[in-house]
């Protein structure tokens, strides 16, 4: 019998802490947070920061067809305004019946004001609050943060989710940059190298009045201020250099009728940089191997055969060539930022030289030489040998 | 005899390997420490080496006096004078133990438990670890014999999950500063270790006693396995400056696993493992002061002063510091690697010496 107590009572003490913890957050107590937007508030030395709240009912149907009626979203958008981020968040709550619960947030835009003032300050927020993820993509807006996040997307009830799909997406083009906070601390802290981030901006139909959002390209940074973009081509430029083209498209003339286009797709590219130091001269070694398929042609002429392809992996070459030079002239003789990790490269080779580089090496880096080597190797021609002809 | 179980040379195996094992996994506190770049893992595999030659000592010890615990072998060693000194073992593991349950509330309270008190669990992982060590030494190793598998193996799978996500450019240059600092790091991660003075303790519940000197080599093996693949993936992850600027480096690492777009957020995961590892690790340390504590005070059974001991650490670990900022300070390199050589090295060789000199022996 005193047995049979004793358990009962060690299964009541035990069931005690099942009933709940002691900060419980139940789901409809919290405002889940799908992306944050970030702007310089019209208030001095404000932050005005806006919130994508997703609205559970919208959660039902997201992916059905029977989705809601278009024009209406999924979403709830907040702005709210304070000193420090975590005040602008904590002020939201005055707006949202809800606290707000950001680990789900996956998108962090950054207007462009604020972007060159420098974005440090926000930095520490993203990193030191345990709810911040650091695989939060970064994106830099055109203009205000805040028309981004505020943005509708026709396909999707969340536009945040909108956003990162078209990160992933943006593989096949290799014209837009894929940054996390993580990535974007890495480059920011390590010497010899500058943050970059993707640019977003809203793209106004002129029929329908309708706007959109759209990439355009990357934001460069300077230390940690914006210094200016790269657009879609300087920007395949610099996945070229940081070996990070997965796929796209080539245009090139066709070499048998130079009005009309070949497009060739990149089926896969490496890079490698090798800088080499000889009596103070710093020069640096650009190699990019990249493997293409002949995907589309307009011209009515013949490219299967060895030296047409031959001709056309030159001209490949050239794009290649041309594209990492509009790059170079940008960054690294404009703008004087090493967003090619060309220092990161020096440290790796020649770990005493750089120690005394360090310091000014973003004045140096005008003065580097680099070099270009492009080898564009064309595998194959699709389905069809010779265009059809029209008689 | 305090204890009448006996362990396996397995099962001290494990249970040493978590204690050393189970801090580091979270804290990785040698990111702040020499050689104070990419080289840590190169420092974390010399370790092996070193820790060698800093338990020597101990182990002669423990060796010469087999059959007797700590307290027992420093009385016989240096007579009654030899009762302040075992105070200050005893003194060691107690302040040992509040400060793994203090690091065991901070990260708690830091990561998923903001709001809650950290009062809440340090008390009630100490009571929990108090019947633990009531149960006495068999449990523990029992306990940790099937959990320590577990644990080494969510390890080795946040090393497989996150390997795609390395950037091993982060790692070079290799030796940028010459060897001297990465020795000077490999001491320092030895220094840290105190599991000589548990093998003097337990030396005489060890099965057998002749398969001990593997075990140690095979203990620091794995420390110095886990060790350097945590520096490599710590820093390819995140770059030696961002590494050195995290709270947690290693929990950090789980948080930016994502395989697909479904394998990911497992961080609660390795929270529940850590917190199970963190239990034994306080309970053996735990289970440790109060054994020194008895013997010291020449009582027949240890149980009588385990709460009494229990509740000296609970509130010896609220008083230990303010903040963890100044925990860290005491934890960091600077304090703690030279308050562990202390005992781990300096008394063991001295005592080790008038030993010697003194003849002093014990026939069995």
């Amino acid at each position: 019998m005193k047995k049979l107590g004793l358990i009962f009572l060690a299964i009541t003490i035990m069931a005690a802490p099942l009933i709940g913890c002691w900060s419980r957050r139940e789901l409809d107590t919290l405002s889940i947070i799908s992306a944050i937007g970030i702007d310089k508030s019209e208030e001095d030395g404000k932050l005005s920061v806006t919130f994508q709240i997703i609205k559970p009912s919208a959660l039902k149907g997201s992916s059905s067809s029977e989705a809601a009626p278009s024009g209406s979203t999924g979403v709830l958008v907040l702005t709210s305004t304070g000193y420090t981020i975590i005040d602008a968040a904590r002020n939201a709550t005055m707006q949202s019946d809800r606290k707000l619960f950001f680990p789900q947030n996956k998108v962090i835009v950054v207007g462009e004001e604020l972007a060159r003032e420098g974005i440090n300050p926000l930095l520490d927020f993203l990193n030191r609050d345990p709810e911040q993820r650091r695989s939060s993509w970064l994106l830099v807006a055109k203009g205000k943060a805040h028309d981004i996040i505020n943005a509708k997307h026709e396909q999707v009830n969340i536009p945040a989710e909108a956003i990162v799909n078209m990160i992933k997406s943006s593989s096949n083009t290799s014209t837009a940059v894929k940054v996390d906070i993580n990535e974007f601390i890495k480059n920011l802290t390590n010497p010899g190298s500058d943050p970059i981030a993707c640019r977003i901006e809203m793209i106004q139909d002129d029929k329908t009045k309708n706007q959109k959002m759209r990439f355009t390209g990357t934001s460069v940074f300077k230390r940690d201020k914006l210094i200016g973009f790269l657009d879609q081509y300087e920007t395949r430029g610099l996945n070229w250099v940081l070996g990070k083209v997965v796929s796209g498209i080539i245009l090139v003339k066709s070499p048998l009728d130079e009005n009309k286009d070949v497009a060739l797709e990149i089926i896969r590219a490496r890079s490698k940089i090798t800088p080499e130091i000889l009596n103070n001269d710093i020069k640096t070694i650009v190699e990019v191997d990249a493997e293409g398929n002949l995907a589309e042609q307009l011209s009515e002429v013949t490219l299967t055969n060895s030296e047409m392809f031959k001709k056309l992996e030159q001209r490949m070459a050239q794009v290649i060539k041309d594209e990492i030079q509009l790059v170079l002239e940008k960054a690294q003789k404009e703008w004087g930022v090493d967003i090619f990790g060309f220092g990161k490269a020096v440290h790796r080779k020649y770990p005493q030289v750089w120690k005394k580089l360090q310091s000014n090496w973003r004045e140096l880096l005008s003065e580097v030489n680099v070099e270009i080597k492009v080898k564009a190797k064309i595998r194959s021609s699709g389905l069809s040998t010779i265009p059809t002809g029209v008689r | 005899m305090l204890e009448n179980g006996k362990i396996s040379n397995k099962q001290m195996i494990l249970i040493f390997v978590i204690c050393r094992l189970m801090l580091t996994m979270a804290y990785l506190p040698y990111v702040n420490s020499p050689p104070w770049n990419q080289d840590l893992w190169i420092s974390a595999i010399l370790s092996f080496p070193l820790h060698i030659i800093l338990i020597l000592p101990v182990y002669a010890l423990a060796m010469r006096f087999s059959k007797l615990s700590l307290i027992q072998s420093i009385e016989v060693i240096l007579g009654p004078c030899g009762k302040i000194l075992g105070a200050m073992y005893v003194w060691f593991f107690l302040h040992r133990t509040s400060i793994i349950l203090r690091e065991l509330g901070e990260f708690l309270t830091a990561v998923p438990y903001p709001e809650t008190p950290i009062i809440v669990f340090i008390a009630v992982t100490a009571l929990f670890a108090a019947y633990a060590v009531y149960q006495g030494l068999e449990t523990i190793c029992t306990l940790g014999e099937i959990i320590a598998p577990v644990i080494l193996a969510s390890v080795v799978l946040v090393f497989v999950m996150i390997a795609k996500d390395l950037d091993l450019s982060n790692l070079q240059p290799v030796l940028e500063d010459g060897l001297a600092p990465v020795l000077y790091g490999a001491f320092v991660i030895a220094a840290r270790t105190t599991l000589g003075l548990f093998l003097w303790i337990l030396i005489p519940f060890i099965n057998e006693s002749g398969k001990i000197r593997n075990s140690l080599l095979i203990i620091f093996l794995i420390f110095a396995l886990h060790l350097s693949p945590s520096a490599i993936v710590t820093i390819g992850v995140f770059g030696l400056e961002q590494a050195k600027s995290l709270d947690f480096p290693f929990f950090h690492v789980v948080r930016m696993i994502s395989i697909g777009d479904f394998l990911e957020r497992i961080d609660a995961l390795f929270v529940g493992f850590w917190v199970i590892g963190m239990f034994i690790d306080i309970s053996t340390h735990y289970y440790l002061a109060v054994l020194t504590g008895a013997d010291l005070l020449k009582l027949k059974d240890y149980r009588p002063i385990v709460l009494a001991m229990g509740t000296v650490m609970v509130s010896l670990s609220m008083f230990l510091a303010d903040s963890m900022v100044d925990l860290n300070e005491f934890l960091s390199y600077k304090t703690l690697t030279w308050y562990n050589l202390l005992f781990t090295f300096a008394i063991p060789l001295l005592l080790l010496l008038v030993a010697v000199v003194g003849k002093k022996r014990v026939d069995y």
